[in-house]
Formats: structure tokens, C-alpha cells, sequence
């Protein structure tokens, strides 16, 4: 098959299309029903615009405003020893600064960051993507240690699109579902900087990737795979790092993940994962602190050397699905648990409940973050 | 629950099952080629007919309920019923997705998160919501030729076409979920214009409908097929064809994850 029959299907459509949604969040947040309630309110409006001025070149610009106010704005201000909410969630975390803070009081932030602005150029069996985009390599839909750019918190549910990474990105198909990548990550200097290589294959009704190269201070090789064992999906990542400047040090960091689910003929959903991080604690492996790890890493998915996934997941009408979700930590007992359910009000409009419910002793993976009830309104367009 | 989980399933489930009707889709309303006289001549040939088959199609797919309705838009291209590739063009919050089938493997494209996820086999098992459709009938690999014996058991007009009425009823042997199956067929153009499906019981389950018969991207054949479940009033599932073209040489290499990417 040419190429150009290919595209031939896109002949008669626009250069540009748009889309975008209107999301309202409301977060009621408290330790103890019986104490104070902090409330957090979210207008989260996101863009995203591509233009195909010919059949090789794709240019794509995405980008997120929100709008935060509350009274989890204001807590987080009267906090001397944090940064204020503004540079929390105005701080870019790429190579280029795309993140601005249009106003900012003490109990609101007005900010719209680009996540998405890279072009394309595609020829024959060749695509080449620069700019800032989604580099996902990940396998599983929980844990994604071969995520190593663009890691993303299983936590921040209505970041939907997750974070992009700065990067140049080359892509050869070597066949219909076979693949070689090199990816070149932007840095300031050498250990802020990426080069990772990926061939990926299909074989055995398996999807099996091989990866190397370095992300910023570590050599890293890792494989991911997914598959099915007896119609239930098998997947699993495995990426060991191993940091550049201490290679007499004999032990890196393994970090790996293995996932299996089943879907019933009723839609009845199971799905079950595991982490494990080889250098995990085996005690009270206490939280990962958004103040000091601002930058979620696939090293640092768990700061426990296990953690356990479960989900059963319903759709009991073809307008309502609801959802159970846990992740529990079998060293120091703390536990996440998400009820949740989704209500689809018009095609484009759909309502979200969604509980995140901590629990632990003070010094545990997730003792001390509280319980949260959201409340989200999505309209789509 | 995490988003990616839901991209797959709550957003998908039904979108999933599309995907799987379609390419049943390529195969019911193909028409005939020839008169036959044979009962299982007849169903052979509609068989025949689902194979090497090269289909483009716009559609648009609504659930149907007393209250209320959901629609999706899509392009599909399809080769026989081994390859298969699916373009959501609405709503809003599924457009840019893309759904492909080679042979027995299925993958998801994902483009806002630049994900290409693996789809395992159960999870386009389940039931089609509401069970107007029993995906049992869109996936099973089984025959609707060897699978059952077959005998006109009349001729009935419907939609002012005389048809045979023919009976299917599975072999002993067969691994059917289907107690016997009534399939009305056209006589002159060969169009399957109806088919009941009845459980080992004999109870009627469901009723497919296939009507709005036009000349298409140079065929004619019948542009909707309503899925209506016995005892549900005002239940169905409605899957309309807005544009065809059975002209087009789809080759292989088009069924390709590089090009999944590059659809639109």
C-alpha cells in the first residue's frame, strides 16, 4: 500500500480541526467527618487545535485553562514555609517554560499551560515529532514503568490527557505492527537530558517492546508487554535503572509491574496489578510529597517495594458505570480506596462521582492525605 | 477511577461493540449475487459474499430507549472480515479514536494520550448494552453455512419484496447459543431483509431489521439495520449507513498501527 492511497481518505476533509470540553471539579476534602471540610473548586477549560497543511506536516497546539478557587487555594497560601498555590501549579516542569499564572490572589489562580505543541512530519515509513508531546510507552493502565519521560500520577483522575515531555522523537515502522524509536528528550545539560531507543513487535498474539538508552542521570533498559491468557489481558512492564556516575555501584533500581484483567459477557470488569520498586521500603514507606517530588518519575511510582491493585468495575446501564478501585500497600497497611461512578447525561455531557478515601497510620504510604469527594460536570465539544 | 481504565472501558464499552457490529455490518447487508434455490445455497452465498469483501463506509450508531438516545459517527474500512479499522468521528469526547482488527487481534488507538493499548479478547466479549445485541452473534467464528441445517419454510413479502423464509436450525453437534434462527431473503436482488433469532427454547430474543434500501457506492443494499430484544418496548439499537463505497481496493498493509495514527 502507497502512502499516498493512504491519506487518499483524508482528501475531502478540513486543514483544521478543533475540539475541546468544559470541565466544573468540586473537591470536599477532610481527615474526620467531624472536622473542618476544606472545599476546592475548578474551572478547567482545554483547547486543541490541529492544522494538516499537506499530507506530510501536522502542526498540534493543546492547551489547559483552570481556573482554581477555594478554600484549599487559600490554605495552601497561609502555609509560610510552601510556595504559594500560583508557583505550585505554574511551574513548568519541561524544557520550555509554557505555564502562566494570568492572576493570582489568595484564594484563586488563574493559569493556562500548553501540554501539547509539537509538529509532525510524516514520509513513507517515517514520522518524525518535535516539540512538546506524549511519549507513552506504557503497557498497563495502572503502573507504567516504561513511561520514563512523561510519567503521570494514577491519582490526578481529571488530568485526563496527562503531561507531555519536550522532545524530538523519530518513529520507523517496520511493519504493520512493528516499530523502531529513538527519542532525544530536551535538558539543560547532559544529566537533564534523555536518549532512549525502542523496538517494538508483534509475535505470538503478544505486543513486546525492548527499550534502552539514558533519562537523565540513569542508564535504563526496560520490556514491556501485552497479551492475553485465555482472553484475559496479561500486560506487564519491567525497567531497570541504574544511575551513569556510579556504575561501580553493582545494584541499581529495578521497578516493575504486571497486570491481568477480565472482562464478563455482562461487562462485569476485573483488573488486578502489582509494583514492585527494588529499592522500595519494607516498612512505612511514608508519602510521596508533591513539595518535594514535584515531577512525578517512573522511578518513583511507589516509595514501597510492593503496593497491590485491585478493580471491579459495572456498567449497570448503558448510561451508568460504576467503579471500585483499590491500591493497598501490604508493608505498613495503608490503603487507597476509589468508589466512583459516571452518568452520561447527553452525548457530549457527563457527570462524575468520584471518592478517593486515604487511610493509614502518621509515616504510611497513604496515612495522613485525608478523603476526598469530587464532584465533576464535563461538557465536551 | 483511573482515566486510562475508563478510556477503555466506560467511554468504549459500547464503542467496542460497534466496532464488532460493523464488521457484522459488512457482512448482513451484503447482498446476494445470484439467484439461488437451495436454502443452504442461499445462506452459502451470503456467506461467500462476507468474504474478501473491500468496504468504506460512514455510519452512525443510536441506542434507543423510551427516554432517551445515544449516537456515535464513524468511518470504517474494511477487508473480509479478518481486517477491520474503525475512525470515531463523534461525539466530541470520542472523536480521533481508532479501533483495529487484524485477524483475531484488536488494538485501541488513543491519540490524546498518545496510547496504543492491546485490547484481549474477553474485553470484546461482553454483552452489548441493554442486550439488543448479543455480541455472541458479532464474534463467534461460527457458521451460519456449516453451522446449521437449513429448509425454506415459505415465502412471505416484506417491504413489497417477496422473500424466502428460511429456518436454521444448528446441528447436534454444533457449539451455537442460537435454538434456531429465521432469516427472510429477498428474491429478486438477494437482500436479507429480516432475521429472528430464537434461544434453545424456542422463545424469540431478538429481531434484526434490515431496511432503507438504496443504491450505494454501487451496490444495492439495505442502509439500516435496527437490532430490536423481544419484550423491551420501545428498545433498539439502530445502525445506519450514511455513505459506502465497495470499489475501493483496501489493501492488507492499510490495516497497519502507522496508519491508524494517520486516519482522519
Amino acid at each position: 500500500m502507497t502512502f499516498e492511497t493512504m491519506v487518499s481518505a483524508q482528501d475531502k476533509e478540513s486543514n483544521f480541526a478543533f475540539k475541546g470540553y468544559l470541565k466544573y471539579l468540586t473537591t470536599v476534602n477532610f481527615q474526620d467527618v467531624n472536622e473542618d471540610w476544606i472545599t476546592d473548586n475548578l474551572i478547567h477549560n482545554r483547547l486543541e487545535l490541529k492544522y494538516y497543511p499537506s499530507d506530510k506536516w501536522t502542526f498540534d497546539l493543546e492547551m489547559r485553562n483552570r481556573l482554581f478557587y477555594g478554600e484549599q487555594v487559600k490554605l495552601y497560601n497561609q502555609i509560610d514555609s510552601l510556595p504559594s498555590y500560583g508557583d505550585f501549579v505554574g511551574t513548568d516542569h519541561g524544557f520550555f517554560n509554557l505555564s502562566h499564572n494570568w492572576a493570582e490572589g489568595s484564594s484563586y489562580v488563574l493559569n493556562t499551560t500548553i501540554d501539547r505543541f509539537f509538529v509532525d512530519y510524516s514520509s513513507g515509513n517515517w514520522l518524525v515529532r518535535a516539540g512538546r508531546h506524549r511519549i507513552n510507552w506504557g503497557q498497563n493502565l495502572v503502573w507504567n514503568p516504561n513511561d520514563v519521560f512523561n510519567a503521570y500520577s494514577y491519582f490526578d483522575f481529571d488530568y485526563e490527557e496527562r503531561p507531555g515531555t519536550d522532545a524530538v522523537r523519530v518513529q520507523y515502522y517496520t511493519g504493520s505492527t512493528s516499530a523502531a524509536e529513538f527519542v532525544y528528550q530536551l535538558g539543560d545539560d547532559i544529566d537533564d537530558m534523555s536518549f532512549m531507543g525502542l523496538y517494538k513487535f508483534s509475535k505470538w498474539n503478544y505486543d513486546i517492546q525492548f527499550l534502552a538508552g539514558q533519562v537523565k542521570r540513569d542508564l535504563v533498559v526496560g520490556t514491556g508487554w501485552s497479551g492475553d491468557i485465555k482472553g484475559g489481558g496479561f500486560r506487564g512492564e519491567f525497567t531497570y535503572f541504574h544511575d551513569k556516575d556510579s556504575l561501580s555501584d553493582p545494584v541499581g533500581q529495578l521497578i516493575a509491574s504486571i497486570s491481568g484483567d477480565y472482562t464478563f459477557p455482562n461487562s462485569l470488569y476485573l483488573h488486578t496489578s502489582v509494583i514492585y520498586n527494588s529499592k522500595g521500603s519494607t516498612g512505612k514507606a511514608g508519602m510521596i510529597n508533591p513539595n518535594v517530588v514535584t515531577q512525578t518519575s517512573a522511578k518513583y511510582l511507589t516509595l514501597s517495594r510492593f503496593d497491590m491493585f485491585g478493580q471491579v468495575s459495572y456498567q449497570i446501564s448503558p448510561l451508568w458505570r460504576a467503579d471500585f478501585s483499590t491500591i493497598i500497600n501490604p508493608y505498613d497497611g495503608s490503603y487507597f480506596v476509589s468508589p466512583s461512578a459516571i452518568y452520561s447525561l447527553t452525548d457530549n455531557m457527563e457527570l462524575l462521582f468520584l471518592a478517593q478515601i486515604y487511610g493509614g497510620d502518621a509515616g504510611t504510604e497513604f496515612g495522613g492525605i485525608g478523603k476526598l469527594f469530587n464532584f465533576r460536570y464535563k461538557w465536551a465539544f | 477511577m483511573n482515566q486510562l481504565i475508563s478510556y477503555v472501558l466506560s467511554k468504549n464499552s459500547w464503542i467496542l461493540n460497534a466496532f464488532m457490529l460493523v464488521i457484522l455490518l459488512g457482512a448482513a447487508l451484503m447482498p446476494l449475487t445470484s439467484q439461488a434455490q437451495d436454502a443452504k445455497e442461499i445462506v452459502q452465498k451470503m456467506e461467500d459474499n462476507q468474504r474478501g469483501d473491500h468496504v468504506t463506509q460512514e455510519l452512525t450508531m443510536t441506542i434507543v430507549r423510551p427516554s432517551w438516545k445515544r449516537s456515535i459517527y464513524m468511518k470504517s474500512w474494511g477487508r473480509g472480515t479478518e481486517y477491520s479499522m474503525i475512525y470515531i468521528t463523534a461525539p466530541a469526547k470520542e472523536k480521533g479514536q481508532v479501533f483495529m482488527k487484524r485477524k483475531k487481534e484488536m488494538w485501541n488507538w488513543v491519540p490524546s494520550i498518545d496510547r496504543m493499548i492491546k485490547l484481549p479478547p474477553s474485553m470484546m466479549m461482553q454483552s452489548w448494552m441493554g442486550s439488543d445485541f448479543t455480541n455472541d452473534d458479532l464474534i463467534r467464528e461460527s457458521s451460519i453455512v456449516l453451522d446449521y441445517d437449513h429448509s425454506i419454510v415459505g415465502e412471505e413479502t416484506l417491504q413489497d419484496r417477496l422473500c424466502y423464509k428460511i429456518q436454521l436450525i444448528p446441528k447436534p453437534e454444533a457449539a451455537v447459543v442460537w435454538g434456531k434462527l429465521i432469516l427472510w431473503i429477498s428474491k429478486e436482488g438477494d437482500l436479507l431483509l429480516k432475521q429472528e433469532f430464537y434461544d434453545e427454547d424456542e422463545y424469540l430474543v431478538n429481531t434484526q431489521i434490515m431496511s432503507d434500501i438504496k443504491s450505494i457506492g454501487g451496490r444495492t443494499i439495505p442502509c439500516k439495520l435496527e437490532m430490536i430484544p423481544a419484550d423491551e418496548d420501545g428498545k433498539k439499537t439502530v445502525m445506519q449507513i450514511e455513505a459506502s463505497d465497495f470499489n475501493t481496493d483496501i489493501k492488507e498493509s492499510f490495516f497497519a498501527q502507522q496508519n491508524m495514527k494517520r486516519i482522519r
